[in-house]
């Protein structure tokens, strides 16, 4: 128990921080009003500065988005272009059957969705067709935003990325749209080499190589957004939300408020609970302990009122419990040990999906407090087998 | 070597034990102290044995005033001076008789498994050195626990009714080593309601209600 409690406790940091990540990225940086409303995306040299630690501290990881819609035999598809380098940071939760996108690579690669390739038939090494929309078509109104769109000057800018753009924060990442039969669509080949499950929306979209996406979207180094990881053991969000929006102007940020407030509080809640349960633990193994020696002493009181009789120094029969007590604390701890290292992962799986490290500190740890308890106990059962008195134990029949 | 003067216990206001008990045991000597039951046997070899202190009065063994003596002296001073040998054999159950034995040498200094196995000799068990208690009979028993009370070489070995469990035949191979002790040089004093016993050492001493009624030399 003891030991479960210190391997997941030893864990917990690193996981319960890594599990909260894994919400998503706790901050979204977008186009402004202005720019929104005149159709501009973020440029690629904006989102650069992203990486300019002198200014812009905390930022943990960040990947770009750039979203547009296709169709994949008759399907309409949210098509999305990103850098997956970043992904597997901004989004550690991604489970990838196959390999992801290597961005680097001049292949034109396809991740999918496990609900597309579930309801397609799609298996990696195959070869997806995607129809991607062509992005001059100037009037759509597929969105619920469709009187906005109306009114934007639409040289060169789907509506369907504006919107997208403008809505993103709130409804990203977007699931299958309704039907979208208008407008002329331009096939494209892809190789298809990972499946993506997240039990999220990403499941129902496809993911191509942003630069790709990119030249197929007519969006030169542009994106409509960007996921932010932000750490926020140092400053409050708010604070680096505000310095990104100064460093790179004509952009707003959103505050994914909840995970992030959420990751000090939990994380501390958690740990306290483990204290208790350990502290809990502890007191009842050692008032068991105590009442095994207790009944142990008195079974005895005749072999220690012996002893005493033909001499023997209170020291050596207390050596004698405290060394019998102390095995039993090292059996126990070490028994204790092996279930607490299965139950600890036991809890890892259920409860963080992954594994519990293996931590060799905990080895002597859970020893060295299983045999101190086993001793610490023992000290009042020891204390009563010294005060026997061999004239009325040697009397007794 | 083992004086008493003016010994009393009481162990509340009411019951006396002993009552101005005055005994005086050479060197050297076997003496057997009998008396019908409740008569304060047992109480004055506690006493003699230094595990239970008078009320009033002094014991002086070998020179030294035990009654003054602390508990911690007092343990030490049996470790080196006396052997003991009780009726029911107080073995420990899970440890064999040479184990037993040993444990007895842990208390007082080193162990020496050659000197175990030598007193086991001696008391005739050289081949039930593995046995535990439980795959011994009485006789074995008592015999592991005289070799035990004798491991540390005391000048003095105290009794009581070791032989009281024990049938005849039994009762007399323990007998006979108290003899042999006795021979060695040992000062004996064994508490008995065996009248037999009771004739054979050098002194016989016979209480009532705490008294010393009757004192004899019988050798
Ligand atoms: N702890 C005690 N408290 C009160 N009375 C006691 C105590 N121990 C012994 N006695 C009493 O002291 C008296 C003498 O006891 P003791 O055991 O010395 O007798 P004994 O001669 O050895 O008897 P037996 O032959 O039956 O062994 C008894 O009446 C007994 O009830
Ligand atoms: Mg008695």
């Amino acid at each position: 128990m003891v030991s479960t409690l210190i391997n997941i406790a030893l864990d917990l940091n690193g996981k319960v921080a890594k599990e909260l990540r894994a919400f998503g990225a706790n901050l979204v940086l977008l186009p402004d009003e202005i720019r929104e409303n005149n159709g501009q995306l973020l440029s690629m040299d904006e989102i650069d500065k992203l990486k300019d630690t002198g200014r812009i501290d905390d930022v943990y990881g960040y990947a770009p988005y750039l979203y547009s819609i296709g169709k994949i035999e008759e399907q309409n598809v949210v098509i999305v272009g990103s850098q997956f380098e970043n992904i597997k940071k901004t989004s550690p939760w991604w489970k990838v059957e196959g390999s992801w996108n290597d961005d680097n690579s001049e292949e034109s690669t396809i991740m999918v969705g496990s609900k597309v390739a579930v309801k397609l038939g799609y298996k990696i090494g195959d070869t997806v067709t995607l129809n991607i929309r062509e992005e001059t078509d100037k009037k759509e109104s597929y969105t619920e935003k469709t009187d906005k769109t109306d009114e934007i000057p639409v040289d060169g800018i789907s509506s369907a990325s504006q919107s997208l753009n403008g809505d993103a924060a709130k409804r990203w990442p977007l699931n299958i749209l309704s039907e979208m039969n208008q407008g002329e669509y331009t096939p494209k080949q892809f190789k298809l080499v990972g499946i993506v499950s997240t039990g999220g929306s990403e499941d129902n979209q496809v993911f191509i190589k942003l630069k790709e996406a990119q030249l197929l979207f007519e969006k030169k180094a542009q994106v409509n957004l960007v996921q932010i990881s932000v750490l926020t053991n140092k400053n409050p969000i708010e604070k680096t939300a505000l310095q990104i929006e100064e460093q790179i102007p004509g952009t707003k940020t959103r505050i994914l408020s909840q995970i992030s407030k959420a990751e000090g509080n939990i994380q501390d809640k958690i740990l306290f609970l483990m204290v208790l349960v350990t502290v809990l633990t502890l007191i009842g193994s050692g008032l068991s302990v105590m009442s095994t020696m207790t009944t142990t002493v008195l079974e005895r009181r005749k072999e220690i009122g012996m002893m005493k009789a033909i001499g023997a120094q209170n020291k050596k029969i207390a050596a004698i419990f405290y060394a019998e007590a102390g095995a039993v604390g090292l059996i126990g701890g070490i028994a204790g040990y092996i279930l607490g290292f299965l139950m600890a992962q036991i809890v890892g799986k259920s409860v963080f999906d992954t594994f519990i490290g293996f931590h060799l500190m905990v080895i002597p740890i859970t020893l060295i407090s299983t045999v101190l308890l086993a001793l610490i106990s023992s000290k009042i059962p020891v204390g009563q087998a010294i005060k026997i008195d061999p004239v009325i134990t040697l009397r007794g029949e | 070597m083992i004086t008493t003067m003016n010994l009393s216990k009481c162990y509340n206001e009411k019951t006396q034990v002993l009552d101005d008990l005055n005994i005086a045991i050479k060197k050297g000597e076997w003496a057997n102290i009998m008396g019908p039951s409740g008569s304060g046997k047992t109480t004055l070899l506690n006493i003699l044995s230094c595990l239970d202190r008078p009320t009033d009065g002094s014991v002086i063994i070998n020179g030294t005033e035990v009654t003054k003596l602390s508990q911690d002296e007092m343990a030490a001073f049996r470790r080196e001076n006396i052997g003991l040998v009780f009726q029911q054999y107080h073995l420990i159950p899970y440890l064999t008789a040479l184990e037993n034995v040993m444990l007895a040498q842990h208390f007082h200094s080193m162990v020496d498994e050659k000197e175990a196995k030598d007193a086991l000799e001696l008391v005739g068990l050289g081949h039930r050195l593995d046995h535990i208690p439980a795959h011994l009979s009485g006789g074995e028993q008592q015999r592991v626990s005289i070799a035990r009370a004798l491991i540390n070489q005391p000048a003095i070995i105290l009794a009581d009714e070791p032989t009281g469990n024990l049938d005849r035949a039994n009762g007399k191979i323990i007998l006979d080593l108290f003899k042999k002790l006795h021979t060695k040089g040992h000062t004996i004093v064994i508490v008995t309601h065996d009248p037999e016993i009771g004739t054979m050492g050098d002194r016989l001493i016979r209480l009532m209600d705490g008294r010393t009624v009757d004192e004899k030399i019988t050798a």
